[in-house]
C-alpha cells in the first residue's frame, strides 16, 4: 500500500468521524444559546442576555438581532470547538497512528496521514467559524470576531504547534510523561482561552494600548486585514506556533520510528 | 513467496528480557501453531515479525528484505491481534478501514465470513462480547488474504461451535490459497490437528520448532516402578517427572535411534500436544 493511499484513507475516516462530532457539538451549542435567549425573553428582564453579552463582550455596536447574535456566538463556539477538537485529536494521536500501523502501513505513512487529517480538520472547523462570522457581518454590518479572525487562527496554530512539541515527548512510552504532557497542554489551552477573552475585553473597552508598533503594518498589509495594536503578541504566538509545529513534527517523526502497537486504540 | 527469517532476535523492555536470541524460519504454505505460557513472548514475537514492534537486537526479513518500515514486505503480512475491549469504532467501519489498508482484501469473502459468524457490524467493538471481538479479528485476518497471516489467540472467548467454524474456515482457506498462518493459542489439543508445525516458546526462547506429527510420534509417556522407569529412560530427554510412592511417571522426547524397551513393569502411551507442552513448560513438582 502506498503512502498516498494511506493518507487518503486516514483522512477520509477521521474526517468523517470528526465532522460528525463537530456537527453535534455546534448544533448542541447553538440550541443551548437559543434556549438561553428564549428563557431570557420569557423572563422579560434582559438580565440573562446582558450577562451573557458581557461575558462574550459583544459590545454595544452589535445590533440586537437574534439571528446575528446566534451566528456570532456560533462562530465563537466554532472557534473554541475547533481548538478543543483539534487538541482532542492531538490527544488521540496514538489511536490515529496505531490503526494504520496495525494494518500494515509504515510509521512514516501513518504519521503523514495523521498529520494531514489534523490540518484538514482544523481548516474545516475554522472555515465553519469564518463563514458564520461572515454571515453575521453581512447581517449586522460589523462583527468583532470577523475583524480579528486571522488572529484567532494564528493562536490556534500555536495551540497545535505547542501540542505537537509536547506530544513528541510522549513517544517515550511512559504514561507518566503522557499525563504530564496532558496537564501542560491543558494549562496552555486554559491560559490561551483566558488570554483571548482578556484581549477582547481590552479591545472593546478601548484600553488596548499595550503597543502600537508601526512594523505591524507590514503584517497587516500582508494579511489584508486590520490588526489592532496589541495583537502583535498573537502574531508572535502564531509564528512561534508554526515553528514549534515544525520542530515538534520533526521530533515526533523521528521518535515515531520506534513506536510500538501495544494494542489497537490503546 | 519467500520465507520469513528471524535472525538472533532479542527483545527487552527496559531490563526485562522477553525474547533472547531467537532464530526462526517461517516457510510459506504452512500452518504454524505458536504455543507458550502467558508472558512467554508469543505476542511480542508476532509483533516484531509484523513490524508492530521494533526488535532490540537482531534482524527480521522476508527473503532478503528487512520487514521493518518496508512497504513491499509489509503488504504480504497481516497480524490480527486482540482488539481493545473499549474500542468505540463501529465494526463495519473497522472492516472498511481494513479493506482500505490491506491491499489484497477480499470484500466478498469478508461478507461471507460476517454472515457465517453472524456478526453484528453496526455495533461498536466495545459493545461486543469477547467472543464476538475475536470473530472481528478472525474476519479481518482471513479476508486480508495476506500471504503471511499471524493470529494472536483468535479463538479466545469463542464458544465451541464458533471455534469449530473457525478451524473449518481456516483449513478451507489454507487448502484453497496455500497462505501461511501462524496461530498462537492456549487451546492446544483442539487446534493441534491443524498445525503442520508447532513452535514452543519457553523462558524467552524457542525450545521446539518441529512438524507436529513427528513431534508427537517421538513423545512418549512412561510410567511404572521408579527403578524400572529410571532404567528405561536413562540418557533420554525427560520432562515433568512425577513420583508417587514407588511409582514414577515421566514424559520422554525420543531422539533418533532411541526407543523404550518393552517391559511388563512399564506402561507407555502416546501424549497429546497439550500434555507434551505441560511436560516441556510446566514446573516440576
Amino acid at each position: 500500500m502506498n503512502g498516498k493511499k494511506i493518507r487518503t484513507y486516514t483522512l477520509n475516516y477521521w474526517l468523517k468521524s470528526f465532522i460528525k462530532k463537530a456537527i453535534w457539538m455546534v448544533l448542541f451549542s447553538t440550541y443551548l444559546i437559543m434556549a438561553f435567549y428564549c428563557i431570557d425573553s420569557l423572563l422579560g428582564e434582559g438580565k440573562a442576555m446582558s450577562f451573557f453579552r458581557d461575558i462574550l463582550v459583544l459590545g454595544e455596536s452589535e445590533k440586537n438581532v437574534l439571528l446575528n447574535e446566534v451566528l456570532i456566538l456560533g462562530s465563537w463556539w466554532g472557534y473554541y470547538i475547533s481548538a478543543i477538537l483539534g487538541v482532542t485529536y492531538m490527544l488521540n494521536y496514538r489511536s490515529m497512528v496505531m490503526l494504520p500501523l496495525s494494518m500494515g502501513s509504515t510509521r512514516r505513512e501513518a504519521y503523514v496521514g495523521y498529520e494531514l487529517a489534523i490540518v484538514v480538520i482544523l481548516f474545516l472547523t475554522n472555515l465553519h467559524s469564518l463563514i458564520l462570522a461572515f454571515i453575521s457581518k453581512e447581517i449586522a454590518g460589523e462583527s468583532v470576531l470577523f475583524n480579528h479572525y486571522p488572529v484567532y487562527i494564528a493562536i490556534l496554530i500555536s495551540f497545535i504547534g505547542v501540542a505537537k512539541l509536547l506530544f513528541s515527548i510522549q513517544f517515550e512510552n511512559s504514561s507518566k510523561t503522557g499525563n504530564l504532557v496532558k496537564v501542560i497542554l491543558g494549562c496552555y489551552i486554559f491560559g490561551a482561552a483566558i488570554g483571548i477573552f482578556a484581549h477582547h475585553v481590552f479591545l472593546v473597552a478601548g484600553e488596548n494600548e499595550m503597543m502600537d508598533g508601526e512594523w505591524l503594518n507590514v503584517l497587516v498589509d500582508f494579511l489584508g486585514v486590520e490588526i489592532k495594536p496589541g495583537e502583535w503578541l498573537y502574531a508572535l504566538v502564531a509564528v512561534l506556533g508554526v515553528l514549534t509545529w515544525v520542530i515538534g513534527g520533526k521530533i515526533t517523526l523521528k521518535k515515531s520510528k520506534n513506536i510500538e502497537v501495544v494494542m489497537l486504540f490503546s | 513467496m519467500e520465507s520469513i527469517f528471524c535472525k538472533n532476535v532479542s527483545k527487552k523492555y527496559k531490563k526485562k528480557i522477553v525474547l533472547e536470541d531467537v532464530n526462526l524460519e517461517l516457510e510459506p504454505g504452512k500452518i504454524y501453531g505458536l504455543i507458550g505460557r502467558n508472558g512467554a513472548g508469543k505476542t511480542t514475537l508476532l509483533s516484531m515479525i509484523a513490524a508492530h514492534a521494533p526488535v532490540t537486537e537482531g534482524l527480521i526479513c522476508l527473503g532478503e528484505e528487512e520487514i521493518w518500515e518496508n512497504p513491499n514486505a509489509l503488504e504480504h503480512i497481516c497480524f490480527s491481534r486482540q482488539l481493545n475491549p473499549s474500542m468505540i469504532m463501529v465494526v463495519k467501519d473497522y472492516f472498511k478501514l481494513a479493506s482500505m489498508y490491506y491491499p489484497h482484501w477480499d470484500e466478498n469473502y469478508a461478507k461471507q465470513l460476517i454472515e457465517k459468524f453472524e456478526l453484528e457490524t453496526s455495533k461498536p467493538v466495545s459493545k461486543l462480547s469477547k467472543g464476538m471481538q475475536s470473530m472481528v479479528t478472525i474476519v479481518a485476518a482471513l479476508a486480508s488474504k495476506a500471504d503471511y497471516t499471524f493470529m494472536d489467540e483468535p479463538v479466545s472467548g469463542l464458544d465451541v461451535i464458533s471455534r469449530d467454524l473457525f478451524y473449518k474456515l481456516l483449513i478451507d482457506e489454507y487448502a484453497e490459497t496455500g497462505r501461511t498462518f501462524v496461530i498462537s493459542t492456549h487451546i492446544i489439543d483442539e487446534a493441534s490437528d491443524i498445525f503442520e508445525e508447532v513452535i514452543v516458546l519457553n523462558q524467552n526462547q524457542i525450545v521446539i520448532k518441529e512438524n507436529t506429527q513427528e513431534l508427537l510420534e517421538r513423545a512418549v509417556f512412561v510410567s511404572g516402578k521408579a527403578e524400572e522407569v529410571d532404567k528405561a529412560v536413562k540418557g533420554m530427554n525427560c520432562y515433568h517427572a512425577e513420583t508417587i510412592g514407588r511409582s514414577k511417571s515421566v514424559t520422554v522426547l525420543l531422539e533418533e535411534g532411541q526407543r523404550i524397551e518393552d517391559s511388563s513393569e512399564l506402561t507407555t502411551r502416546a501424549v497429546t500436544l497439550q500434555n507434551l507442552f505441560v511436560a516441556l513448560c510446566g514446573k516440576e513438582d
